[in-house]
């Protein structure tokens, strides 16, 4: 049987952890080719309801990474997006989400190795886990099913 | 209905080997919305660039994708080639196959598809990209320079010379940097200061720079053309105007024994003091830390008393200064290891083992000892002589890989000056590779072997102790069956790493610059753009980016100078406007903005502003945030904190965010029809 | 005097033209008074438990300019988020706090709210702190039963929304469809999702007035959503909301040590 292949996404700022992905790609390094990194300015603008709408839509993991902290090219997005984040995981531990499934991370525009190995690390553990259905089972459940829009 | 063009690009090899583009180009024109998609060996070339032209017109498209390589490294050519042919250069956007597909992963199916689904998810971004068109912001005509080192000094000197104000800002009393420390420089032996101090007084002299020493920088705000500098005046206790530098006060201050900085710590210095004798300004300061005037609530008070100009004012404070400016230069140069980091040679603690700056301090003619050869434990000549170089560098065990890149040459420099001055000396140099590669490099190595009989061992020295006032000095020779080795030497000179400042990641940070793991400033590109910085408008120069040499440093200073001149021979520059914006709707709403201006206090460069929304009669609607265009930087951290998501960027929209995401997953059957 | 002399007295000199208490009708509910000549249905007791100050958000009820209210202590702190979130400027608002008929306090400016909250604070509903710490010892697993069990049951009707004081957006974002954030479909995934969003824009902002549950009528305990968030910041970031005028967000400002031990 072929083994079980995890998509996983990555939001990533600009001028951190992209920069850090390319250099990565410089250095050759080699990294597991499961995940797929969406760009934003700044982990600032990183909205939590995509983080849903990627689980809505079948991903099995998620990675957020960003500057380090005083590192944001402007300033303090990351420290605000710091905030978001340790607010949304109490709300999604609490609400019994998966949090295996999700990862933050600082990665600079310097650690081309540490991005490497995380996304390694990352893409290990969530083939571990297996899919996640949870959350998109949830379009099975409740009194619209007959309202499947897709 | 969009009609998308998709150009995939081998780049040669470096995606060709990995990546299967041509099927790439063949899924990707399956695509909803694709109407054109094709692969080309080199994308970025003349004919690829053509390609792309020729199909944006001739296929009526309205988005493009090319993917190729990092955003970051081509996406200002392929935004340039469709404006050329009237597509709006934002409808243009660049999926990241090499460094974050070819480069990464190995040949194989995943690969392939991992680099169409990177495609798939930017197509249907760029479907819903919009034209947008380029903020005009004016340009303030004068530079900060940071540093006032060999670099700073360069810079600072082409960008006045070029007509522009400069403002010099150099955190001690004194303009030179290390240069000014030096004794002869390689590979010509001219004396450092017979050749620097010329440039110190034209600086000192020059309409249009503004020399600001003995002051740090404080803040940054702003962007490219329109930078807000503040910078902290350091109190110098004395006042400049007033002072004629006679010198009266620094002779007679009580305070003699504190270590010199100028002279590396071998020699020493007053409380009230001038660095060096050539400085630029000549005139002194009060080192608080050490002037018994502050140490014991107002005593002493010698300098004030003896001043014939009475320019002496212990209660000077800190003053903050600002500045407008278009353009900054980041010259904050470099230091160097001490002694003290090498618990194999002693921790520091054996006087007789210096590091380079030392030397240069020992072998100058305005060193403590005018230039003889005197150990410092005892005033002796050394009769033996150990150079170690690459003390702290290459080695990962201390933490410092790279190579320091100036120890070769003036570790050879050092022999030979050691050697013209004690002739009956026996010079040794333990050296693992020489680096000469400059021009007259290697021939001046050469002569410090041939001509001046230094001896040079390969190998590394694993411990030095001392026994009966000698410094044991134990090593391999490598090329001698790795023979070990063991000198009696008088003195021992260690080329330690050359490391960035100190405070050089707190600088970085205030200017919002990256820098690298060891905190040395990072440049836009390693090959194509070492001067800038991915920060607009701040130009590096010198060591503060990597270790270099004095002729290295001058280049990129007047290097840097010219991108700032460059800069300045605009009127009105172009900003990207990648900004945000509070959405507009039509009555009764007019904004879904609801005015709870929650977003203000996340804005890092206050750009969010409140705006009245009146009826034809001059009554207030509502109030809603407006986001000031000259401000905004475009980070978007008030777009998502925006509960109604009233607030937009443009360039990373809710829609084109959106479906980038949603277009990753909802591809898996169509990619296995296809 | 009685707050109900005081009512009237204030209705007939016209100093408010609007009052809004609670009456009895079967159920308590609440009562809007033009005049002083009802004032007597009006009453206050333990059951009176409704958040009136919803009410001051909608743009029909803004347009009497003067309005007196009756307030619960977490009403108060609604007022005092609101406020700090520029509401009410061009309104002037009389909030009553009753503990008994006569025995109240009258609020002359929200400076008095602030110091009377500051004096008086006390924690949220224990009943609630006993369900969170309940769910709290639950596995992921069960958790996510829980939720998922309880939010099957939304029906959509955003009785909570209208109900919560602090969702006064003209255009709720749950309404967007251009994106799609929301499906909106009412299967559980479409209510989850609702959920989290709603939770997350009353982080920082939620008063534990437990508004949204008693107006739930599918009886879904969301204020535990609301209140263990909160009760989460205020450890971690030492801010209340609902207890300055001054604008205190959790979400809009930092400090340089926030704990992010869970970002790698």
């Amino acid at each position: 049987m072929k083994q079980f292949e995890p998509k996983i996404i990555a939001f990533v700022c600009n001028w951190c952890t992209y920069a850090g992905a390319d250099l990565a790609g410089t250095s050759r390094l080699k990294y597991a080719p499961n995940v797929r990194i969406v760009r934003f300015p700044c982990t600032g603008r990183i909205d939590y309801q995509l983080i849903l709408k990627a689980f809505e839509n079948g991903a099995d993991g998620i990675i957020v990474s960003g500057c380090h902290p005083n590192d944001c090219h402007y300033t303090s997005g990351n420290f605000y997006a710091r905030r978001r984040w340790i607010v949304f995981k109490s709300l999604i531990d609490f609400m019994g989400f998966d949090n295996r499934r999700m990862y933050f991370s600082w990665i600079s525009a310097a650690e081309g190795a540490k991005f490497a190995s995380f996304i390694n690390e990352v893409t290990d553990s969530i083939r571990k886990l297996g899919p996640y259905t949870d959350y998109s089972n949830l379009r099975k459940i409740g009194v619209g099913s007959i309202g499947e829009e897709l | 209905m969009s009609r998308i063009g998709v150009f995939v690009c081998h780049c040669g090899e470096n995606i060709g080997a990995t990546v299967d583009c041509k099927k790439v180009a063949e899924l990707s024109a399956g695509l909803h919305g694709v109407v054109h998609s094709v692969d080309y060996k080199y994308m970025c070339s003349d004919p690829g660039q053509t390609m792309i032209k020729d199909a944006i017109k001739e296929k009526k498209l309205d988005g493009i994708v090319v993917a190729a390589c990092s955003p970051r490294m081509h996406e200002p050519t392929f935004r340039k080639a469709a404006q050329e042919s009237g597509l709006n250069a934002f409808l243009c956007e660049m999926a990241n196959l090499r460094e974050h597909c070819s480069w990464v992963h190995l040949k194989d199916d995943s690969t392939t598809e991992k680099a169409f689904e990177l495609i798939h998810m930017l197509v249907e971004k760029v479907k819903k990209n919009k034209p947008l068109f380029p903020i005009k912001v004016p340009v303030t005509k004068t530079a900060l320079v940071l540093g006032g080192g060999i670099a700073g000094i360069q810079s600072a000197l082409d960008i006045a010379n070029s007509g522009h104000q400069v403002i010099l800002v150099e955190k001690d009393p004194s303009i030179g940097g290390h240069m000014a420390q030096l004794s002869e420089t390689f590979p010509t032996l001219d004396c450092s200061q017979c050749i620097l101090t010329p440039r110190m007084v034209e600086v000192a002299q020059h309409p249009n720079i503004k020399l600001i020493t003995y002051a740090e920088l404080e803040a940054v705000e702003g962007f490219v053309g329109n930078f807000k500098v503040k910078i902290r005046q350091k109190a110098k206790s004395v006042d400049e105007k007033i002072c004629n530098g006679c010198g009266d006060c620094t002779t007679k201050c009580p305070i003699k024994k504190i270590p010199d900085e100028f002279n590396a710590g071998m020699g020493y210095r007053a409380a009230i003091y001038v660095p060096f004798p050539q400085a630029v300004p000549n005139k002194p300061v009060i080192d608080r830390a050490h002037c018994t005037w502050y140490l014991k609530g107002g005593k002493c008070g010698l300098c004030e008393k003896v001043c014939p100009t009475g320019a002496i004012n212990y209660q000077q404070e800190d003053e903050i200064l600002t500045f407008e400016v278009g353009a900054i230069v980041a010259a904050t140069g470099f230091d160097i290891k001490g002694t003290d980091f090498f618990p194999e040679y002693g921790y520091g603690k054996y006087k007789n083992v210096i590091n380079g700056l030392q030397f240069e301090r020992l072998a100058s003619a305005s060193g403590p000892t005018l230039g003889e050869m005197k150990r410092p434990s005892d005033g002796k000549t050394p009769e033996t002589i150990v150079f170690i170089a690459c003390a702290g560098s290459r080695d990962s065990a201390k933490g410092i890989d790279y190579c320091s890149k100036i120890c070769c040459m003036y570790t050879a420099k050092h022999a030979m000056l050691y050697k013209h001055k004690v002739h009956s000396g026996k010079a040794y140099v333990f050296y693992m590779d020489i680096r000469a590669g400059g021009k007259n490099y290697e021939e001046f190595v050469r002569r410090a072997i041939e001509e001046d009989d230094v001896s040079y061992v390969r190998g590394r020295v694993s411990k030095i102790y001392e026994r009966n006032g000698k410094l044991i000095v134990k090593g391999v020779d490598t090329l001698l069956n790795s023979m070990p080795m063991e000198i009696e030497a008088d003195m021992v000179v260690l080329a330690t790493a050359v490391v960035a400042n100190h405070d050089s990641e707190q600088i970085a940070q205030k200017m919002h610059i990256s820098y690298d793991a060891y905190h040395f400033f990072a440049e836009a590109h390693p090959k194509l753009k070492p001067v800038e910085t991915n920060t607009a408008g701040i130009m590096l120069a010198g060591a503060c980016q990597a270790p270099k040499d004095i002729p290295e440093s001058v280049s990129q200073g007047s290097g840097a100078a010219s991108k700032v001149s460059c800069l300045f021979s605009q009127d009105v520059l172009t900003r990207e406007p990648l900004i945000a914006e509070v959405n507009r709707s039509a009555p009764p709403l007019y904004s879904t903005c609801v005015g709870c201006f929650l977003c203000q206090s996340v804005c890092p460069y206050m750009a969010i502003e409140t705006e009245e929304i009146r009826m034809r009669d001059g009554s207030l609607i509502k109030e809603v945030a407006r986001i000031n265009p000259g401000l905004c930087q475009g980070c978007g951290t008030c777009v998502a904190l925006c509960r109604s998501k009233s607030i937009d960027i443009h360039g990373y929209t809710h829609q084109q965010i959106f479906s980038e995401v949603v277009a990753l997953f909802n591809r898996r059957e169509e990619y296995e029809t296809v | 005097m009685t707050v109900l002399a005081r009512v009237s007295e204030l209705l007939d000199s016209q100093q408010i033209n609007l009052f809004i208490g609670y009456t009895q009708k079967g159920s308590i509910c609440p009562l809007f008074l033009k005049e002083s000549d009802q004032v007597d249905k009006l009453i206050f007791n333990e059951d009176c438990l409704q958040n009136l100050v919803p009410y001051l958000n909608k743009h029909e009820v803004q347009s009497f300019g003067k309005i007196g209210i009756f307030c619960t202590f977490s009403a108060l702190r609604s007022l005092l988020q609101l406020k700090s979130e520029k509401r009410f400027s061009n309104l002037s608002i009389i909030p009553f706090l009753v503990i008994s008929d006569d025995e109240f306090v009258e609020f002359g400016s929200y400076e008095e709210i602030e110091s009377y909250i500051e004096k008086n604070f006390k924690k949220g509903d224990d009943n609630v702190q006993e369900m969170i710490d309940k769910i709290n010892l639950m596995s992921t697993e069960e958790k996510w039963e829980f939720w998922t069990n309880e939010l099957t049951g939304c029906i959509k009707c955003y009785a909570c929304r209208s109900a919560c004081p602090m969702c006064y957006c003209d255009k709720c974002s749950v309404e967007i469809n251009n994106p799609q954030w929301v499906p909106t479909a009412s299967h559980s995934q479409g209510n989850l999702e609702w959920h989290v969003m709603r939770a997350m824009h009353l982080a920082g902002r939620c008063v534990n007035c437990n508004e949204c549950f008693r107006a739930c009528p599918m009886d879904i305990p969301l204020n535990l959503l609301t209140s263990k968030i909160n009760a989460d910041m205020e450890v971690a970031f030492g801010q209340i909301p609902g207890t300055k005028l001054k604008l205190d967000y959790a979400m809009s400002c930092y400090k340089f040590d926030d704990k992010d031990n869970f970002i790698r």
